[in-house]
């Protein structure tokens, strides 16, 4: 429902097959209906939709289209942050998955787009630029995997710089991290962080491990983010 | 307190050559490949595809602390060094438990094949692919046998 515009009241009266008694005379469906409130949780509802704010075209000013270019650039980063948390927290591949498939439940995503996701976050399915259209026409606004990511650590600077741009892109408020998701803890002395260490850079340690999880060739993610501004 | 010279002799000479970063790189694309290959052909996830080679490594006996390693392993997030590869072979003297579990799911990735028999000879284990302890995966239709 598109709350900001809302339906009239007297839209019923176009009709999709009912009588025009039914307009005076309430009471003349009411034993069909009768029958129907015996049938349990199965049965079959009558639902008002507005489709209007679904089915009309996306707003001009946000641009689905992707080139080659923003597509590495984008699973670059994505890949770096998700081997990156991952390697920072002590997760296995599985047990990062599930975190991550965990906090895609959360934010509403299709179970249908999980699978995908699996393939590409281990670098087992790539992108093209006209999946990445249709992703981006299915979340407008946000992109669910990065505010997963981000909201869980946003100590990658290679993923903060790929979730800013496509935030910048899809025209979205700027805010990386998503309170929807709580953050990890913070890794303790034992276990340094691969991100962290004083005087590296943090996309320098990502940069070595992701690439490792990718099929696809080493992308100089500099050179793209130059030529994507 | 010195060795006698014909136990010395003896130690040495049974002392095979050292693994090299060529046999490691070997090894890791070999089982790799073999890994999302045997996945891909059966449509399993990632996921799904790790639930079955452990369950399988469990089977032939590994080490649940090896268990971790093997799967940074094969999802390429650790890499694989000479000396831990010595490690594996010294811990695993007769057979390679990934190859093992890997073949004996599906035996016609050409590349996994060829890393076993490279292994199998390296070991110096009889020369057969497959172990009866597993099942092979069920094909899921005459197109991709």
């Amino acid at each position: 429902m598109n709350p900001s515009k809302p339906l009239p009241n007297n839209d019923l009266k176009n009709g999709y097959g009912y009588l025009d008694a039914r307009l005076s005379n309430l009471d003349s469906l009411r034993d069909v209906w009768a029958s129907k409130t015996e049938q349990g949780w199965g049965r079959l509802i009558e639902a008002k939709v507005d489709m209007r704010g679904v089915t009309s075209a996306p707003a001009s000013k946000t641009n689905t289209h992707m080139t080659r270019e923003e597509v590495e650039y984008f699973t670059k980063g994505a890949r770096a942050g998700f081997v990156g948390i991952a390697l920072r927290h002590g997760f296995t591949p599985l047990e990062m998955w599930d975190v991550v498939e965990d906090g895609m439940k959360r934010l509403g995503l299709h179970q249908d787009d999980l699978e995908d996701l699996q393939h590409f976050c281990f670098g087992w399915a790539e992108l093209t630029p006209e999946s990445m259209c249709r992703w981006s026409l299915r979340y407008p606004k946000r992109c669910p995997l990065l505010d997963v990511l981000c909201s869980l650590d946003h100590t990658c600077a290679e993923l903060n710089a790929v979730q800013d741009w496509l935030l910048d892109k899809k025209g979205s408020y700027g805010r990386t991290c998503n309170d929807v998701l709580p953050a990890l803890p913070t890794p303790d002395g034992k276990r340094p962080c691969p991100c962290c260490e004083p005087g590296k850079p943090a996309s320098d340690c990502i940069q070595e491990a992701a690439p490792k999880t990718s099929s696809q060739p080493n992308v100089n993610v500099t050179s793209l983010q130059e030529k994507i501004r | 307190m010195s060795m006698s010279p014909h136990y010395r002799k003896k130690s040495a000479e049974s002392k095979p050559a050292l693994l090299n970063e060529k046999d490691c790189a070997f090894f890791v694309k070999g089982s790799t490949a073999g890994f999302r290959y045997i996945a891909h052909k059966y449509e399993l996830t990632p996921v799904q595809m790790w639930l079955t080679v452990e369950a399988g490594l469990k089977k032939v006996g590994m080490h649940h602390d090896d268990l971790h390693d093997v799967q940074l392993l094969v999802f390429g997030w650790k890499p694989l060094t000479a000396e831990m590869l010595e490690r594996y072979r010294w811990r695993y003297p007769d057979r390679c438990p990934l190859l093992d579990v890997l073949c004996t799911l599906d035996d016609t990735c050409e590349e996994l094949n060829r890393v076993q028999d490279w292994m199998l000879k390296l070991k110096g284990a009889k020369n057969r692919r497959r172990l009866d302890l597993l099942p092979a995966l069920a094909t899921t239709s005459s197109v991709n046998n």
